[in-house]
């Protein structure tokens, strides 16, 4: 018996471009492609979650028909950024024959995860096997694409899914799978996922599997966002000298919410900067939380880092009241 | 029947079979090579905790280049005038054959000379035996020589600055365990990985402890369980809270006790950061968590790029930095904590091997990088503490391990019991059915056997899909459907 779709991102993947939510200048366009069953190079870019994988296969399904495995690689350039990859892995696959097919298809997931060098080791093989052979690739900036790249591919844009459309399908989701859920559960939804279809549908899920009702509390539980109120809260503790304290709210928003240290560290920007703090303080506040933002970056234990943080808001905030 | 000790029977014989890492091999085999080349070095200092191969890389490089050895060690006594003797005659004079003729060096075999355990020269018994052996070193020895010790600031820095300093690490667990499989499988017996770990991890990067422990449980046994593993705690040289009191109470340098440590690093930093508070405040605390997340981002190093070389200089800033931030000395009783095992739980390799290994099939069924993936994990784990049917299917979508399940759900019953599921109910992933249907298509004049009956069924699934024209699986479909949207229905209640 095949596993059913449990996972709701996976079972609500678009399986054809008519799926596609919004993106509607890409889509159009692709469908020209498919009625041509012809492609260029493509280079899908924007942020997460809003399609760009889901395009590239449902493209190739579209294109290719029931057997469009055999003619289709994916790769994630994420976890294969190496320049050996390029020169050897991907070589290979460019270089043989597709099967029943005018072309095959190498989807390079994440793309601008590889080296620049690796990119520039990619230039020959597109023009030599592209007969055989067309590249899709995908990426969240594409300033990190080279240019010799970029120009030798089709461009597409994906934007954020707007709140609309978002909550549309949302619903939909809701209906199909039995789910209640409140109107600040869906306002909750829309604002922690910052347009990100991954992040609200998993929310969701998440969120429905846990509670009877789906409502903002619990999108923000489950989505290890902490309630703005809380975080500022973090922040007075800290400036107000009470280290233990503050390290208790700390570890409470790590393991109860499973933060990150980004997570933390990200709405920590947020709040400090919309805060109604003296100006010079926020701007060594700031100064100092992306040197922390760094250091999480290279080192090893998150919370140790925002530790260190804390101890230095602690000791600032005294110096502010003496003043 | 002969009783060896299986830490002799398995010493290294040869360079190769030292575990050690690349770069402390490369540069032991050029100084060798260097003296072969007849080019004096300055003597090799091996320094590092009990058991790592120390004394064994020693012996091997004399192995591996057909030198003979001259041993000094902590059983002997190395007062100034056995030290003048033992170690200037062997140094100095030609070499002398067996039949007690003198060669040159050049055309005799090299002869290492081995001090073992340097840093145990007595004050009192060996008296004047390092003040001996810094005056021979100084006027260039004609041999090569090695000493050894396990705290080599115990050594007086004039010889310290002597000699070459290589510094020996706990072994990592991993390779503890792969010294362990190679000898039971030349013992003849038969063990259990779960098994081999809870040695290794009871020694604490001590792999002469491992093979010792290993012995006792194992010997004259064809098989080992989990369950034998009993043998006590190893007794630990200093405790993490005497050395915590040193820290924080006291200015005066406890790198080296940090060194001695059964606790790595990454683990030691945990219980400063938990324990630092309760003993500073304000500018002391904020000067002290800076060293801590500089010590921090040495760690991050050694663990992205295994630069164990960088571990130093963490352990000097949690250690020495620390220490240093604070104005005077603390008194009283602190009662320290025990760090929040959460903190840990992504600390050691054999985790976050498992972690990496499950974010690869996530990665690769979900259509992401390992790194996006991560984000996957947080509802999955909900769904596989769901109803066992959802549970199972999540399973089989991701096609997850026992191990996998293991370590998402922290609950190997729970694991067995989602992994017995899968397999009753024959779930697997869309592309095994297509497999299937395709090589059937391939050889569909055969007569499908008996016994595929189950791949048969799946065939006729995928058929009506494909095509809808039966009706009556249509239905069987159908009824399948609606009693899976039941059961949702019931779960969102
Ligand atoms: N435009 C969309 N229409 C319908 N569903 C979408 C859309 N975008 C995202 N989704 C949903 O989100 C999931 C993830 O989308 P997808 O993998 O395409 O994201 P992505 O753009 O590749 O993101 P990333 O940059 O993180 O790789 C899909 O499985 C689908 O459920
Ligand atoms: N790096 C290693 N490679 C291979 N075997 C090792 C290694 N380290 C330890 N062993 C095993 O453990 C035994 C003891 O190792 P060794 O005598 O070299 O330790 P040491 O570092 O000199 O310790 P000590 O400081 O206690 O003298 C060896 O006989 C060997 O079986
Ligand atoms: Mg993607
Ligand atoms: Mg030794």
């Amino acid at each position: 018996m095949t596993a059913e779709y449990e996972i709701w991102v996976e079972k609500y993947r678009p399986k054809t471009l008519d799926e596609i939510v919004d993106q509607e200048e890409v889509v159009a366009r692709l469908k020209g492609y498919v009625e041509q069953k012809n492609i260029p190079h493509l280079l899908f870019a924007g942020p997460p979650g809003t399609g760009k994988t889901a395009s590239a296969i449902a493209l190739t399904r579209d294109l290719f028909g029931e057997n469009w495995r055999d003619n289709f690689i994916e790769m994630n350039a994420s976890d294969e950024r190496g320049i050996d990859v390029v020169r050897h892995k991907i070589k290979e696959f460019a270089r043989t024959a597709p099967i029943n097919a005018p072309f095959k298809i190498i989807f390079l997931d994440e793309a601008d995860a590889l080296t620049a060098d690796a990119q520039a080791a990619l230039r020959r093989t597109m023009e030599m096997y592209s007969k055989i052979c067309r590249f899709i690739l995908s990426c969240n900036y594409i300033s990190r694409i080279i240019e010799p790249i970029q120009s030798r591919c089709a461009v597409f844009k994906f934007k954020p899914i707007p709140p609309e459309a978002m909550k549309k399908r949302l619903m939909e989701i809701c209906k199909k799978e039995g789910v209640k859920i409140t109107k600040d559960g869906l306002e909750a939804l829309i604002y922690v996922s910052g347009g990100d279809f991954r992040k609200a549908i998993n929310a969701l899920q998440g969120a429905a599997a846990l509670n009877k009702k789906v409502d903002a509390n619990a999108i923000y539980q489950i989505t290890a966002t902490a309630r703005p109120e809380e975080i500022r809260n973090l922040l007075d503790v800290a400036l107000s000298g009470n280290f233990m304290q503050a390290r208790d709210m700390l570890d409470k928003l790590m393991v109860e919410y499973g933060m990150s240290g980004e997570d933390v560290v990200s709405q920590l920007f947020r709040e400090i900067v919309s805060s109604s703090m003296d100006e010079k303080l926020k701007v060594i506040l700031i100064d100092r939380l992306g040197e922390v933002d760094f250091r999480l970056t290279e080192g090893a234990n998150d919370r140790i880092q925002l530790d260190a943080y804390l101890a230095f808001l602690s000791n600032v905030g005294k110096f502010k009241d003496k003043k | 029947m002969e009783r060896e000790l299986w830490v002799e029977k398995y010493r290294p014989k040869k360079l190769e079979e030292v575990i050690a890492s690349k770069e402390v091999l490369e540069k032991v085999k050029l100084w060798a090579k260097k003296w072969e080349m007849g080019k004096p070095q300055k003597p090799l200092l091996l320094a590092g905790p009990p058991g790592v191969g120390k004394t064994s890389l020693a012996h091997a490089i004399a192995g591996s280049f057909g030198w003979e050895v001259v041993e000094l060690n902590a059983s002997d006594q190395r007062n100034w005038q056995i030290i003048y003797r033992i170690v200037g005659e062997s140094a100095f004079n030609e070499t002398i054959s067996d039949e007690g003729e003198f060669y040159s060096t050049k055309e005799g075999k090299l002869k290492l000379i081995i001090l073992d355990e340097v840093d145990n020269i007595h004050k009192k018994e060996d008296f004047g035996g390092e003040g001996a052996l810094i005056k021979l070193i100084k006027r260039g020895p004609k041999q090569p020589m090695i000493l050894t010790a396990n705290d080599p600031y115990n050594l007086s820095a004039e010889l310290r600055n002597l000699c070459e300093m290589i510094q020996f690490k706990r072994l990592d667990k991993r390779r503890i365990v792969a010294v362990l499989e190679r000898i039971c499988s030349k013992e003849g017996i038969k063990a259990d990985k779960k098994a081999l770990e809870a040695i290794a991890s009871n020694a604490g990067g001590d792999l002469r402890a491992a093979i010792n422990d290993l012995q006792a449980i194992a010997e004259g046994k064809k098989e080992i369980r989990v369950e034998d593993v009993v043998t006590a705690k190893r007794v630990k040289e200093l405790d993490v809270f005497t050395v915590m009191m040193k820290i924080f109470k006291t200015k005066i340098p406890a790198y080296n006790d940090v060194m001695l440590l059964d606790e790595s690093p990454e683990d030691f930093i945990v219980w400063i950061d938990e324990n630092l508070p309760l003993e500073y405040k304000g500018e002391e605390l904020e000067e002290a968590y800076d060293y801590l997340s500089r010590a921090d981002i040495f760690l991050g190093r050694v663990r992205r790029r295994q630069f164990y070389r960088l571990w130093r200089y963490a352990t000097y800033l949690m250690s020495c930095g620390v220490q240093q931030a604070k104005k005077d000395a603390k008194k009283g009783f602190t009662r320290y904590r025990r760090p929040i095992i959460w903190q840990m739980l992504f600390q050691t390799k054999s985790k976050r091997e498992r972690l990496k290994a499950i974010l690869t099939k996530i990665g690769k069924y979900s259509h992401m990088s390992r790194r996006k993936a991560l984000e996957m994990i947080p509802f999955i784990k909900i769904l596989l503490n769901q109803s066992l049917e959802i549970a199972a299917n999540v399973a089989a979508f991701y096609n997850f391990s026992l191990d996998d399940l293991e370590f998402l759900l922290q609950d190997r019953k729970r694991a067995e019991e989602i992994l017995n599921y899968v397999r009753e109910k024959g779930l697997h992933r869309v592309e095994d059915e297509e497999f299937y249907l395709r090589q059937f298509k391939e050889t569909k004049q055969e007569e499908p056997k008996k016994e595929e009956s189950l791949v048969e069924k799946e065939i006729d699934n995928k058929k009506t899909e494909k095509s809808e024209s039966d009706k009556k699986t249509k239905d069987k479909r159908k009824s399948k459907k609606a009693v899976s949207d039941v059961t949702l229905d019931k779960f969102f209640e």
